[in-house]
This record gives structure tokens, sequence and C-alpha cells, in this order.
């Protein structure tokens, strides 16, 4: 409510910095729809959200000057390069000359230059004058609602990663896609002359199956790690061991992809002799050493919130140093390992780079470790740079991008929900 | 009576059967998990000394201060090397200011209530979203929606996003660590809300939020999928040595998509090349992750509390 009597009303006092707050926002909304609307018809379109600009710099600057003791009129100020514009235009002296434009053009500047340093940096009269109390603390109302719309910004960003890419595969999803046939069929040839089809289920068990090959490797080393980590580490070592997985979670996704596509490609020739070394294990490795880092953190401080008195009742009761472990420590902080493999389960099923170079990339139903296969997440990648837009295609590959963002936000909602439980408990 | 209590001592301090199978079975545990660990680590110094060995031939100044020269087989990094410098530090200019205060506002004015536990919720889902999925958000929003076009400025806006919940995580353990008693004795004093923030819990907290962005700039620099449709381009010349070589409403090289491109899409690269690439963004991002963790051990040795 505060917030809106700063924008919108001409009556009371604001400092320097709530000037600032909110002309800086304005003056940027206006470069930015200037840069972006260019033509004619969509500033008409603009006009009423810039007017209502107009109001609230004019509101501010009237409150501005109350604040220096001055009356509201001297918002007119504001309007002395538009005046003498008008006169200009209307005088058939000046017009068309050269002196014309530079006269305005110099009054505009002494005007911009004159109300920023008046506003902006001069100070306002101390303590209360005709117009109100003092302004000194006027800022934070406006503070606050930015902090806040800072704070709920993440609850827009995710609606509106969803609604953006639900937007553009919408037409086609409702349209034309059959969607059990979309999740059922494996025959995925979109680019066919005359039969395109779209069938996502090779994608989706490609998927799932390298996932699981990364969990199957990545779960015992991750919570292997964490518990050496949180439980038998000295100090020291401790800080070099995290250190150590903080870099290995920082390595980019397409370096591990390279990594896959030179030496573990060799290495997967050699040792299992097989003619190609791009196969789902390939992927898998890749992903575990990927998603061990975020394993690591999140199982280890599970174990950390096992409060000390669990492991010294048990240790006063002689139980040795694995038996807490094994009886005490792994069933009370059971929720958190848990959530520790959804969140690492959850990083490799959204991981593009690294499986689109290293699996191979091509449409099969795995067999085995050995085959070769295609991600959700590749395919995108490697076919949204060749789609026309507004394609039937192109579409499809947003519907592919709802699909994975409702499976990661499903994965992450129980993960959140299985630790706020041990929280609660 | 005496002669007893003597062997009950002597039988207490020898070790029994039991205690002595259960010693070893904890050295064995100890020693597996060590050697879990070990496997862990192993990757990583495999995987650097394996891409330094073989981008050695190549690893030169001017392979960073040339462009690619002759469809990318053979010159130098400058183009692409420039372009992720630009894309890091505009998505940084988004991100630090939303995500520090997205952080103050979790910390400092969120209650204890539904709407904060689904705040909380957001920014788990955030990153948890995929980064390709990112990148599609890109192209609907920016790209499209917005008329930026496929720009450095697109590109920049979507890693912004995709790294805010780094930043806000990182920042809300910081604003976590500056005890409560300090903002007591500060509201007391008769201090706003907004003041206390200001010259108590920022200034207490600045080191773990420099910390957070400068993860978040290791993580923005090796990102390949958001930006490679929403303005990062196989190919683009500019002048060597010009650090505004590029405009932001134009297109640039990265170096992440870089590497995609000359290891599977450009054929008969010169040997050394890829490796020297991979190099390069492997050893930015962790240079830029060590100047963290040293911040972080500085932070620790000074702290007041």
């Amino acid at each position: 409510m505060k917030f809106l009597r700063i924008c919108f009303s001409f009556k009371g006092r604001i400092n320097r910095a709530a000037w600032w707050l909110l002309n800086l926002p304005i003056c940027v909304i206006f470069a930015v729809s200037i840069f972006i609307f260019d033509s004619h018809t969509q500033i008409t379109i603009g006009t009423i959200p810039l007017l209502i600009l107009v109001w609230i710099h004019l509101a501010v600057s009237a409150k501005r000057w109350h604040d220096k003791n001055i009356p509201t009129f001297w918002v007119l100020f504001h309007f002395v390069p538009l005046i003498i514009t008008i006169i200009l235009f209307a005088s058939p002296l000046f017009a068309g000359s050269w002196i014309f434009f530079h006269l305005i053009n110099i009054v505009l500047l002494i005007n911009v230059f004159w109300l920023i340093y008046e506003l902006g940096f001069v100070k306002g009269a101390e303590g209360s004058n005709q117009f109100g109390p003092d302004s000194e603390t006027s800022s934070e109302s406006v503070i606050d609602v930015y902090i806040s719309l800072c704070g709920i910004s993440s609850i827009i960003f995710v609606f509106g990663i969803f609604f953006f890419v639900f937007k553009e595969g919408a037409g086609f999803l409702f349209s034309g896609l059959d969607i059990w046939e979309f999740l059922t069929s494996e025959e995925w040839y979109p680019t066919s002359l005359n039969n395109k089809r779209y069938g996502t289920f090779a994608l989706i068990l490609g998927t799932f199956s390298v996932t699981a090959l990364a969990m199957l490797i990545a779960v015992p080393f991750g919570l292997g790690a964490a518990i050496f980590v949180s439980e038998f580490c000295s100090p020291k070592l401790k800080e070099v061991f995290k250190i150590v997985i903080e870099f290995l979670a920082a390595i980019p996704s397409v370096v591990w992809g390279f990594i896959g596509l030179t030496l573990m490609n060799q290495m997967i020739i050699k040792v299992f002799n097989a003619p190609i070394g791009l196969t789902m294990l390939n992927g898998g490795i890749m992903l575990a050493l990927m998603s061990v880092p975020i394993i690591v953190s999140i199982a280890e401080d599970a174990l950390k919130a096992v409060p000390d008195s669990y492991r010294e009742a048990a240790e006063a009761l002689g139980a040795t140093r694995w038996q807490v472990i094994y009886r005490v420590l792994l069933p009370a902080a059971k929720n958190g390992l848990l959530a520790a493999v959804l969140l690492g389960a959850a990083r490799s099923i959204g991981e593009t780079m690294a499986v689109l170079m290293a699996t191979g990339h091509s449409v099969n139903i795995p067999l085995g470790p050995l085959n070769w296969i295609r991600t959700l997440t590749a395919t995108i990648a490697a076919e949204l740079g060749e789609v026309a837009r507004g394609d039937e295609h192109y579409q499809v590959l947003f519907i592919i991008g709802v699909l994975l963002f409702t499976i990661t936000f499903i994965v992450n909602l129980i993960a959140d929900l299985v630790i706020k439980g041990i929280r609660q408990s | 009576m005496n002669n007893n209590t003597e062997i009950t001592a002597e039988k207490m301090f020898t070790e029994t059967d039991i205690g002595r199978r259960n010693r070893l079975i904890e050295n064995v545990f100890k020693v597996f998990f060590f050697i879990m660990t070990c496997l862990m680590i192993l990757p990583l110094l495999l995987i650097i000394g394996y891409l330094f060995y073989k981008a050695l031939p190549v690893l030169s100044l001017d392979f960073l201060f040339k462009n690619p020269e002759d469809n990318m087989r053979a010159g130098g990094l400058w183009a692409p090397f420039l372009g992720t410098i630009y894309l890091v530090v505009v998505s940084l200019l988004v991100a630090a200011p939303i995500g520090v205060f997205s952080a103050v506002y979790l910390n400092e004015y969120a209650r204890e209530n539904w709407f904060t536990r689904i705040v909380n919720l957001a920014v788990v889902n955030l990153a948890g979203v995929p980064s390709i999925v990112h990148a599609l958000f890109g192209v609907g929003a920016f790209v499209l929606f917005a008329g930026l076009g496929e720009s450095i400025l697109a590109a920049s806006l979507t890693l912004a996003i995709m790294t805010l919940p780094v930043i806000i995580a990182s920042t809300t353990e910081a604003l976590k660590a500056v005890p409560m008693s300090f903002r007591e004795a500060c509201w007391n004093l008769g201090a706003t809300r907004w003041q206390t923030i200001r010259r108590i819990v920022l200034p207490n907290s600045i080191s773990g939020i420099l910390t957070g962005v400068i993860l978040q700039v290791s993580r923005a620099a090796g990102e390949t999928a958001p930006i490679m449709f929403t303005g990062a381009v196989f190919y683009k010349a500019i002048a060597e040595g010009d650090i505004f070589a590029y405009n932001i409403i134009d297109q640039c090289m990265a170096l992440s998509l870089h590497l995609y491109t000359i290891s599977t899409q450009v054929p008969d690269v010169t040997e050394g090349i890829p490796y020297g690439t991979a190099i390069v963004l492997v050893g930015s991002v962790l240079l830029v992750n060590a100047a963290a963790i040293v911040l972080r051990v500085y932070l620790r040795t000074r702290k007041r509390w």
C-alpha cells in the first residue's frame, strides 16, 4: 500500500534513493520498449503502460520537489523541452532550419541534467516541512517491494519455463499428436517424407536405462565416499576430498562428453573388444561421474544431520565405528540418502551434452550396456537446430521438453518431500 | 579376592575374539570406503592429465589469442573465448542482483509459512530443470516472445535464470551464518530492517556471497545446451585482440559450443586442438572454482565470531 502511494500519489515526500530506485527501472523499460517495438503499430499498443510510467515518473519527481520544500507545480519543468518544441513548431520563422534542432537538443540536455542533479543528488530539507515528515526512510518500502519481487522470481521463472515451453508445443499437442503413440511407439521418424512418426518410447527407454546404469555405478561409490568423508576421515583429509568433489562437480558437461568421445571410447573398444565405444556404458560412466558429486554432498549432509548423541550412545554401548554406521547412522539418515540418490538421478535424466556425445546417438531399444542409445535430451539438442519454426517436428521437440520438465519436476518434488520428512520428524 | 581382580583387569585389556573381529571388520570397511573415495578422485586427475598431455603440442599464448582458421580445423580460440566471457559477464550482471536479493528475501523477510515453502521448492526445482529445457525456454521466451533474436543478450538471460539457484543457495548459506544476535543488536538501536541488512548482514556475509557469484561464473562458463539455440553460433569471425569485438544484440561463439562443434561436426581437425579447447575450458572453470575455495578458506581464517 505504501509502495503504491509512493508510486502514484502527488502528496508527501521521498528521498533520493527512492527517486533513483523508481526512475531507473522506468528508464530501462523505456529503453527496452524503444529497442523492441520499433514499428509504430506496436508503440500504439504500448501507449497506456508507457503513460502509466510517465505518471509514476511525475508523481515521484513531485514528491522529490516536496522533499526540498518546493511546490508541486515545478514538475512542469519536465515539460519544458516539449513546450519549446511546440512553440518552435508553431512559429514559421524557425521551421526546418538547423538552429531549430540544435536549440531543442541543447534545451533538452540542459533540462535533463539539471533535473537529474536537483532530484537525484541534492538532499532534501531536514526535519518535517509543510508536505510531510522527514523522508529519510521513505525508500525502504520500495526496497522491500523489490526484494520481495526478487524473492518470488524463482516461482515466476519455474512457471515461465513451463508456460513458454508448453506454449511452443501446445498447437500440435492438442491438434494432431496421438499422445498414446507418442509415449509408446518406438518409431521416431520425424523427417520421413511421406510418413512422419513421432514415437519417443525408445528415447524414454534410452534416458531411463542410461540413468539406471549411471545410478548403479554412482550410488555405491557416492554413498561409500560420503560415509568415508563424514565418518572415517580426519578433518584435513576431509577438506581435501571436499575440494576434489567440488572440482569434479565443476567440470562442464561438454567436457565429459568429449572424454566419452575420446578416452572412454577407446577404453571400451579395447576392454570389451567392441566395434564402437560410444555406447550406453560409456554414457552411463560419464553420467555416474557427473552425478557422484551431488550424491556425495547431499548424502554427507544427511549423515552430518544425524545428532552426535546417536553416535555417542551407540559407542557407549560398545559398538565399533562400522556397527555405528551400519546400525545407527544409515537407518537414521535413510531419507536424506534416498534424496541424494533421487537428486543424482534427476541430474542424470536432465543431462544433455554428455549423453549426446557419448552414447552413439542412434534410436534403438537398448538391450545391454554395449548397445548404443539415444536420450530425450540429446534428441532435442541434436534436432532443434535443424527444424523450421512452427513445424510439427519443432513442436514435438518442445513437447519432449514438457515431458522432461515434468519428469524432473516430479523427481525433485519427491526428493524435497523426502528431505522435509526428516526435518519434521 | 586380590588375585581374582588382577585377572579381571588383565582380561579387560586383552582383546576378546569378538572385539578383534569387530576391529577387523571396521578396518576392512574403512579401507574399502577409502578406496571408493579415491576411485572417485582418480578420474579427475586422469582426465585432466590426459587432456593436458594430448593438448601439449598446441598449447601456447597464440592458441588463446588467435581466431579459429581454416573452417575451424586450425588456429586458436580467441573468438570463442571472448564470447564465453561476454556471456558470463552479462549473465552475471543479471543473475547476481536477483539471486542475492532473492536469498535476502528468503532469509530475512520470509516467514515460516506455506508460501515460503513454495518459494524454496521453486528454487530447488529451478536448479533441477534440465539444461536443454532451459534452452527451449530461452528460445520461446527471449528469442521469440521478447523479440531479442538469437543474441548474446538472449543467451545470457537464459544462462542467468539457469544459474540463479547457485547464487541463491550460497548466499542463503552466507546469510544464515551471520548470528541472529548481530541483527537483534542492530534492531535494538532503532535501525529498520533494510538498514540492518545493508549495514550489518550484507557486510558480514560478503565473502560468502562472492563465493556464490564465483561459482555462478564457473557454472555459466561451462554450459553448452542453453546457449546452443539462443545466441551461440558455430562460427563468427571477429577482430583479434579487440575485447569489444562483440555486440550484445548479436551472436557470438562460445568455448563450450566450440568444443562440441570441433569434436563432433568438423572433420579433420588438427589433432591437438579439441584437447586444447577442452583443457582451456576445464582450466578456466577450475581456476574460477579454486578462487572461490581460496576465498572461502580466507573467510574462515578471519571470521570474528
